[in-house]
């Protein structure tokens, strides 16, 4: 997976990022990159991050859904992510991985309105 | 004659009209000849051992040319008389020797070891134990001898136990939406680690089918909690949260409340309540909904 290829979206006042598949490292790291690159340009209300085809979910890229909300908090935003599929979840309690503060939604339009209703 | 001839010919002449031993007793070419004559070389021969045992199938094939040296009645009740045939074409109607042969496993470094195997059978449909061995035969050559014992009834005991046990874990958790929104899982009996691994499955596919943003759990038919089954609620509550809606354990009975407390267990970032109304309130909430008293309403206003 190219990391050029990843679509961070500015949505009205948020940005909308769509997680490929199945994200290799490389990959991840270059999510993080970009997203708070969008941070500062656009200064959004908040990140949402749409992980409904992710198939698997690893202590990495767990670690770093965690850190990106740290870093978009510092910078003022809110991270929700949205649709994680239910296998995925049972998968990540039971390697008790976390994601720190990062809100969670059923799914994209649940998510805006989690970030519209938020202040 | 041999002995195994006169012996199957006695019993001939005893039991006119069974059709045992008819065409073993011809004589036959080769191989069936040779089948005839043979057992093991040392002690009683087959025929003497197994022939009368219903119970047991009982055979012995050539490892190298797969053909059928003995049978017992058993055998020949179910495949017919098929001596000197392929045992994979008599026994699995096939035009090869089986993949699942279990020869490698009696056969050369394993030589002497007894391999036990369960096994169901497509032409008869029936469900066998086997016990497979070389055995040493006459000419010096070691043959597979197969002992079988039927146990299709035993399979299909355990058969309709599993399907009860699955059927029991399905009835206990069930999920059910009773406003858009909002579900409710009442939990009804002990939680062990199966059962609360079917529920979070359960639970969580139900809550992303239905994008559900409330979960009522109810505790009330919770036979016993302790630190194991806190446990798995924790972990069912962590994973829901992850696909973004939200837990509320109702029915808190006071014993249970005492219970979690002695253990130590917190649950202070859960929402709890000691009813299912009490949860129901909080999951209206959650949706932007209501729930508005008429009678009081209309008596304050008259």
């Amino acid at each position: 997976m190219a990391a050029e290829a990843l679509s961070v979206i500015k949505v009205r006042d948020m940005l909308l990022v769509t997680v490929p598949p199945d994200p290799d490292d490389e990959t991840i790291t270059a999510l993080q990159d970009r997203v708070l690159e969008a941070m500062e340009r656009h200064a959004p209300k908040g990140l949402i991050l749409d992980i409904t085809t992710v198939e698997s979910l690893d202590s990495f890229f767990a670690r770093t859904i965690a850190e990106t909300t740290q870093m978009v908090a510092l910078m003022g935003g809110l991270t929700v992510i949205a649709g994680m599929r239910p296998a995925v979840a049972i998968t990540t309690t039971q390697l008790g991985l976390t994601l720190g503060s990062t809100l969670a939604a059923l799914d994209v339009d649940m998510a805006m309105d989690l970030l519209a209703n938020h202040d | 004659m041999s002995k195994n001839t006169e012996k199957r010919e006695g019993k001939k002449a005893e039991k006119p009209q069974s059709k045992r031993g008819g065409g073993r007793a011809t004589p036959s070419p080769a191989p069936q000849a040779e089948a005839r004559e043979s057992g093991p070389s040392q002690g009683p021969p087959l025929s003497a051992l197994f022939d009368d045992i219903e119970e047991v199938v009982v055979y012995v094939s050539d490892p190298e040319t797969y053909e059928l040296l003995y049978f017992n009645d058993a055998f020949e009740q179910s495949w017919g008389n098929a001596l000197g045939e392929q045992c994979y074409k008599v026994l699995q109607g096939r035009d090869a020797p089986c993949p699942f042969c279990s020869n490698p496993h009696i056969f050369g470094e394993n030589l002497g070891r007894t391999y036990s195997w369960e096994f169901q059978n497509e032409i008869t449909r029936r469900w066998y134990r086997c016990l497979d061995k070389a055995l040493d035969w006459p000419g010096g050559r070691k043959v597979r001898f197969e002992m079988a014992i039927d146990i299709t009834q035993l399979k299909e005991a355990e058969e309709v136990m599993r399907a009860q046990a699955d059927e029991i874990i399905e009835l206990s958790t069930p999920v059910i939406p009773i406003w858009r929104g909002v579900v409710v899982a009442p939990l009804i009996g002990s939680l062990d680690s199966r059962r609360a691994a079917s529920l979070a499955e359960d639970l969580l596919t139900r809550v992303a089918e239905t994008q559900s943003q409330v979960v009522l759990l109810d505790v009330t038919g919770l036979a016993a909690i302790d630190t194991q089954v806190a446990q798995h609620l924790i972990d069912t509550i962590t994973a829901v949260r992850l696909l973004g809606a939200r837990i509320v354990l109702t029915g808190m009975r006071p014993a249970i409340a005492q219970t979690l407390t002695h253990l130590g267990i917190d649950l202070s970032g859960v929402a709890t309540r000691s009813s299912l109304a009490g949860g129901l309130q909080i999951a209206f909430q959650e949706v932007g909904m209501r729930i508005v008293d008429e009678k009081a309403e209309k008596g304050r206003r008259a």
